[in-house]
């Protein structure tokens, strides 16, 4: 009677244990683990006693990819060490039982930081109140794993012998802060720790910003056009908006525009702001417009400058077919200095010469060929200094 | 004569020479432009190379609430083609187990992790195939400089086939969810984080949707576009006639085909579903209900594949799906002729994958596989709404073969889709077929009757040509494709015409 009352109370918890069957429980596997949460790193083993002598696989799902994990088996329990390349990756782990409905689970949160990931851009900032760079902290533990929202790291800034520190927290892996630019130049430092980890030093450059427009001044050792003195052109010290000096080696262009119109260019780079352009003096007398810019940002004012003759006058000896043009002095009545430009337009019957030749000891001759002058009558006029002479019909044997 | 063979051998020797020199220059032509090749100005800096996209899962980006700089389209186009390579050529080096080309879009960190993964895989004879489906990304973070971005892809659709020593030991549909971050080097974006926040395992749970009709029915091509039902120069008017006389003859659906290269596979065309539209509605105001077979034509199947006939499902049914003349999908016909060629499990995997992507599209139509033979037609058919099966068998064995198949498949409905004869002479023309044709289908009428078989014959028309891809190029095969139909090349009806509908 007891046997078959126990026998219809199995019957009974059976059938109601059937028919209440979850579709996800598969009773001849049962975890035994209680945990889900570890940390990373940890020794992870997934136990499952088994009712049966299969020995199924399990499968990971890890960040990365998926791996199928073989079980020692021990007493009635199936045992399946998780490897350390997939338990020390923080992350949501899905494992499943193969063959079978059993599956779950793990969450691997990451260990405490160990290595500050950070980086900085744009590396370079303008001063000014607007300006700003960024800097993106990307803290990890010490499997490289990113860490976990609100974990704190304290962000250090030094400028102008002054330092801050800010708190910033971690969300979505990361955490940014903006570090905005000064108005004077200089390095901003600043670098990221969190406890007794820091990250590696940034520097950020804070170089001047856009010039400003400047001022032009000359200096020269006379004011004769003898074409043989260099004129200085010195910019003011080129600054930006808020008084930074410009970087060393801003281009400036100089433009000089002549009273007869020609344009002249030169250019020159700064030193601690200052650009020194060097011109020769014209070799005649000329009137100057100088103007110095840096393209599309900055522009001096307009500087006349006039240049005084250098010579009065001049002989011309004729002897045979040699031109001698002598007498050449300067301003303090002195040989002008080599070089200078003598030119002489020879104008015969049918042709047309223009001879140029420099100075040599205050004195220059013109041969004239015979194979290119014939014997004949030319006009023969003579500049320098911008001194014309003029001679008719001179008869060359 | 002495002179004409001097002639005769002079004329030789011209010719002889002539031939020489025409040979010289011809090597000396052939070896300047061999030299030449590859020296084109225009092409030194492959400049022509077009990319052509292999992965192309269904993507939606959220750029709402960016932190940081915004993104912009330009950078959102290379984020994405980055992101997606990063998981093709994962998804390349698990299948392979090899880690070749993938430092591309992983910086040299994560490559690690993913590189003990291989080893291990490599160690245990795993190997592991798998493609994305879906992506949700929303973009949380751009550094100022756009050199970082930081990505939530909340529930990526992940297929999962896992082998043991060669043989399938795993398949698995799951939604999971990520957090990336990439760095930008050497002009690509690297992931250098990608860590799992989520994972839920997905089975498709549909209902099984019923065959709302008595499907007395026929395979539909137009007379003059065999295989080719979509042609440019097809007009509405050739639809409206055949559908106007299949009506009066009693017919209730057609069959009709997509070819997924027609169609314009991964970029389906508008001009080929606008005539499909037509087709449908013509079909629609002569009452005949369509079963719409996709995927004609298609034969990788390979998971590295499936986004593409993913997107193609994508593009296409929400085009159709609500067409009232639309009576459900085929998904693909006879695909287990491709067993052989491409491996059962194979086949299975992708119909499984497409029928589940079908199902997230449209859940008012039933959907089924062709099966060739009524043996084939158990395959699947819990994942099929309805069975259907091709017969072209003896007529004298339908009916057991009918119970057999009605008996195993108690719960699902079955139609077969395709039977017929073909009236074809041989190249003697002897005997005459036509008569025998229309005995078979008076034969197969009577049966189908009797036993209250849906089914759908093939064909309406004989064609004149039948394309190599159907049935190859031998002509024992082709010939007879060419004389099935219930009207012929003329368009003259054919004795079995009066037995058109079943």
């Amino acid at each position: 009677m007891i046997l078959r009352n126990s026998h219809i109370l199995i019957m009974i918890v059976t059938l109601l244990m059937s028919s209440k069957e979850h579709p996800y429980v598969d009773p001849t596997y049962r975890l035994i683990n209680t945990t889900t949460e570890y940390l990373a790193g940890d020794n992870i083993v997934l136990e499952i006693s088994a009712t049966t002598d299969d020995i199924p696989l399990l499968k990971i799902m890890g960040n990365q990819g998926i791996i199928l994990i073989k079980p020692l088996k021990n007493d009635a329990h199936l045992k399946y060490p998780i490897p350390q390349f997939i338990s020390s990756e923080a992350g949501v782990l899905y494992w499943k039982l193969l063959q079978t409905n059993l599956e779950g689970k793990l969450k691997i949160l990451p260990k405490n930081i160990h290595h500050i990931e950070s980086y900085v851009g744009p590396p370079t900032l303008e001063a000014s109140k607007d300006d700003f760079t960024m800097i993106t902290i990307l803290p990890v533990d010490e499997f490289d794993n990113p860490q976990l929202d609100n974990t704190t790291v304290t962000l250090k800034n030094f400028m102008d012998f002054k330092k801050e520190e800010k708190d910033l927290m971690i969300n979505n892996l990361f955490t940014f802060d903006i570090l905005n630019a000064h108005t004077s130049t200089g390095k901003l430092i600043t670098t990221v720790t969190s406890g007794n980890v820091s990250s590696k030093e940034h520097t950020i450059d804070i170089m001047a910003g856009r010039a400003v427009d400047f001022t032009l001044s000359r200096k020269r050792n006379h004011p004769y056009a003898d074409g043989n003195q260099t004129l200085q052109l010195i910019t003011s010290s080129i600054t930006d908006r808020y008084g930074n000096t410009v970087s060393d080696g801003t281009l400036v262009t100089f433009y000089i525009q002549t009273e007869h119109g020609a344009t002249r260019q030169t250019t020159a780079t700064t030193i601690n702001g200052v650009a020194t352009a060097n011109l020769l003096h014209p070799e005649k007398a000329e009137s100057w417009e100088v103007r110095a810019l840096i393209p599309n940002m900055a522009v001096s004012n307009y500087m006349k400058i006039e240049f005084l003759p250098a010579i009065k006058d001049f002989d011309i000896q004729i002897t045979g077919r040699s031109i001698r043009v002598t007498s050449l002095t300067s301003f303090l009545g002195q040989i002008i200095p080599d070089g200078f430009t003598v030119e002489a337009i020879i104008v015969g019957n049918d042709s047309d010469h223009n001879l140029n030749k420099g100075t040599l000891n205050g004195d220059v001759t013109f041969y004239l060929d015979p194979n290119v002058f014939e014997k004949g009558d030319y006009d023969i006029k003579i500049t320098a200094g911008g001194i014309v002479k003029h001679l008719k019909n001179v008869a060359i044997e | 004569m002495n002179n004409f063979s001097v002639n005769i051998l002079r004329s030789g020797l011209v010719l002889l020479y002539l031939g020489l020199i025409a040979c010289v220059i011809l090597a000396i032509g052939s070896v300047y432009s061999y030299l030449n090749t590859g020296a084109d100005r225009s092409k030194m800096l492959h400049t022509e190379q077009l990319e052509q996209r292999t992965y192309r899962p269904i993507i939606t980006w959220d750029t709402t609430a960016v932190k940081g700089r915004s993104v912009n389209k330009t950078m959102l186009a290379t984020i994405e083609k980055d992101y997606l390579n990063a998981w093709r050529v994962k998804a390349n080096a698990l299948k392979n187990n090899d880690i070749n080309g993938v430092s591309d879009f992983y910086t040299k960190r994560s490559l690690g992790k993913l590189k003990s993964i291989i080893d291990y895989n490599i160690k245990n004879g795993t190997t592991v195939e798998m493609t994305t489906l879906e992506h949700h990304p929303k973009i949380e973070f751009m550094s100022e400089d756009g050199q970082i971005v930081v990505i939530s892809d909340t529930e990526v659709l992940q297929y999962q086939k896992t082998y043991q020593d060669n043989q399938i030991i795993d398949e698995q549909n799951t939604s999971n969810d990520y957090k990336v971050v990439l760095l930008l080097q050497d002009g690509h974006w690297h992931i250098r984080h990608l860590v799992s926040t989520g994972v839920r395992s997905i089975t498709s749970n549909f209902e099984t949707l019923p065959l709302h009709s008595k499907v007395r029915g026929i395979n539909y091509y137009p007379q003059k576009f065999p295989w080719d039902t979509f042609n440019d120069s097809i007009t509405k008017a050739t639809f409206d006639s055949d559908f106007n006389l299949l009506k009066n003859q009693g017919i209730n659906t057609i069959r009709i085909f997509i070819g997924y290269e027609d169609f314009g596979k991964e970029y389906v065309q508008s001009k080929k579903v606008n005539k499909l539209l037509e087709l449908l509605d013509s079909a629609h105001s002569n009452d005949l209900d369509v079963l719409v077979t996709l995927f004609d034509f298609y034969g990788n199947y390979d998971v590295e594949d499936w986004t593409m006939t993913t997107q193609h499902l994508n593009q296409l049914i929400p085009q159709i799906m609500n067409h009232p003349a639309l009576l459900g999908y085929d998904l693909k016909n006879e695909p287990d002729l491709d067993y052989e060629n491409r491996s059962p499990s194979m086949v299975d995997s992708w119909l499984e994958q497409m029928i589940y992507r079908l199902k997230l599209l449209d859940q008012d139509h039933p959907v089924t596989i062709g099966w060739s033979n009524a043996q084939a037609a158990t395959g699947l058919s819990e994942d099929v709404d309805f069975v259907s099966f091709h017969y072209y068998e003896d007529l004298d064995e339908l009916s057991n073969k009918w119970e057999k198949l009605r008996s195993q498949l108690s719960e699902k409905e079955i139609v077969i889709t395709e039977y017929g004869w073909s009236s074809y002479t041989g190249i003697l023309g002897l005997s005459s077929s036509e008569k025998e044709q229309a005995e078979y289908h008076k034969k197969a009428n009577s049966i189908l009757k009797e036993k209250k078989i849906p089914a759908m014959s093939w064909t309406l028309y004989d064609f004149n040509q039948v394309p190599d891809k159907v049935t190859g190029i031998l002509p024992w095969r082709r010939n007879p494709q060419k004389f099935y139909g219930f009207i012929d090349v003329h368009g003259n009806k054919k004795p079995t015409f009066k037995h058109l509908s079943n």
